[in-house]
């Protein structure tokens, strides 16, 4: 997101309210996040992203150094000393998290982090996606951590991945699994199709190398997932905004190479990422539905986890009620 | 805690449903309260970026 020194970017998801700022060049975590929030009258400063060594409110001039400190008010007298509230970020194999939570120590037992399988450093963001989902957001999570329903309801997804040797590892607070990707010579969709004839045009013609460790799917607790395919990371963050509606934030990350000279690939890996995401829109919206019909019964209904398919589900339902079992007296 | 599972040694079977959440907690208003406040304390409320 910030690669050079001085390079910024203002968060979308916050409506620009943050910050991401390189301060130096040194890795790792030298990128701090910064409120974009001025102290004279909250206006928002900067929006978007670019490079910069001095952030300057448009509304009255006000001016911030990259560490937040205030350097100038006109026509004060003295300087306020109203600073921009920053915090320091947490590189874990490439990717940054705000604490206080660690992410070194919750995903630390992680067999395919400590395998070396994920380390995004060096990968470039390509694309935010601002997804609505109509449905509860632990209806998404149950969706994403059970492979169940792949076969039946994707078929592009489902011939691109093969569930066959599906493995999962499970943490305190994080859950992964890794699929098996396919020869890739049979698609189940046109989008498909075109993702997997641009995989295998990038690899002359041949199952990436990637193929023989699968696909990687990664849930940290309660929110974020990250997926490895064959050339990109997908991050997805989600944001609860009502009980039937989640907001889904999509990062799209890419190998250097790829992100400066394979525009079709990307294209073509995005539009099958967004298919499957648009199917899975579709059974969260069908089970959320017969939730509230069987609410309006009042009838409470529920069924058996398949093994080792939903594993996922079950990992997350423990550990929700194990977070919210001090809050929850009277459920 | 559990350890890694393998569809092709472990026998495909169906578990009890021993903890599946009520359908009541997907559409109660005073429950999502509860989570945005035991979900989003900090350290909870944490984002990748790169």
């Amino acid at each position: 997101m910030v690669p050079g020194l001085h390079d910024y970017r203002s968060l979308e998801w916050l409506d620009h309210a943050r910050l991401l700022v390189r301060q130096c060049d040194i890795e790792p975590g030298q990128v701090e996040l910064l409120s974009n929030v001025c102290r004279h009258r909250q206006a928002i400063m900067l929006q978007g992203s670019g490079n910069a060594r001095n952030i300057v409110c448009p509304v009255h001039r006000w001016t911030y150094d990259l560490q937040g400190e205030l350097i100038g008010a006109p026509h004060f007298p003295a300087n306020p000393c109203l600073h921009l509230d920053k915090q320091t970020l947490e590189n874990w194999n490439g990717l940054l998290f705000q604490g206080p939570r660690s992410a070194q120590h919750d995903l630390a037992g992680m067999k395919l982090a400590n395998d070396g399988v994920f380390d995004f450093t060096g990968f470039k963001l390509d694309r935010v996606e601002m997804h609505v989902c109509n449905y509860n957001w632990k209806t998404f999570i149950e969706v994403y951590l059970e492979d169940y329903h792949v076969v039946p309801f994707h078929p592009g997804l489902g011939n691109f991945v093969t569930c066959d040797n599906l493995r999962w590892q499970f943490g305190e607070w994080y859950s992964v699994q890794r699929v098996g990707i396919t020869a890739l010579q049979k698609s189940g969709s046109s989008t498909y199709a075109r993702w997997q004839k641009a995989v295998l045009d990038y690899n002359n013609g041949e199952k990436p190398k990637q193929g023989a460790q699968g696909a990687v799917w990664l849930t940290y607790y309660p929110n974020i997932m990250v997926e490895w395919y064959p050339h990109v990371l997908v991050v997805s963050s989600l944001i609860p905004q009502d009980v039937d509606k989640t907001m889904n934030i999509v990062e799209f990350y890419y190998p250097e190479d790829i992100a400066l000279f394979e525009r079709e690939l990307i294209e073509a890996e995005q539009a099958a990422y967004m298919e499957t995401a648009i199917e899975d829109d579709e059974i969260g919206e069908r089970m959320d539905r017969g939730r509230r019909a069987l609410l309006k019964q009042g009838r409470s209904e529920v069924g058996p986890y398949q093994s080792p398919m939903e594993d996922g589900m079950r990992h997350f339902h423990e550990f929700y009620r194990r977070i919210m079992a001090g809050a929850m007296d009277g459920y | 805690m559990s350890d890694i599972a393998d569809l092709t040694n472990g026998a495909a079977r169906l578990a009890p449903a021993a903890s599946q959440l009520p359908v009541s907690w997907y559409s109660d208003e005073k429950l999502f309260a509860l989570e945005k406040q035991q979900l989003s304390m900090p350290g909870l409320a944490m984002r990748a970026m790169h």
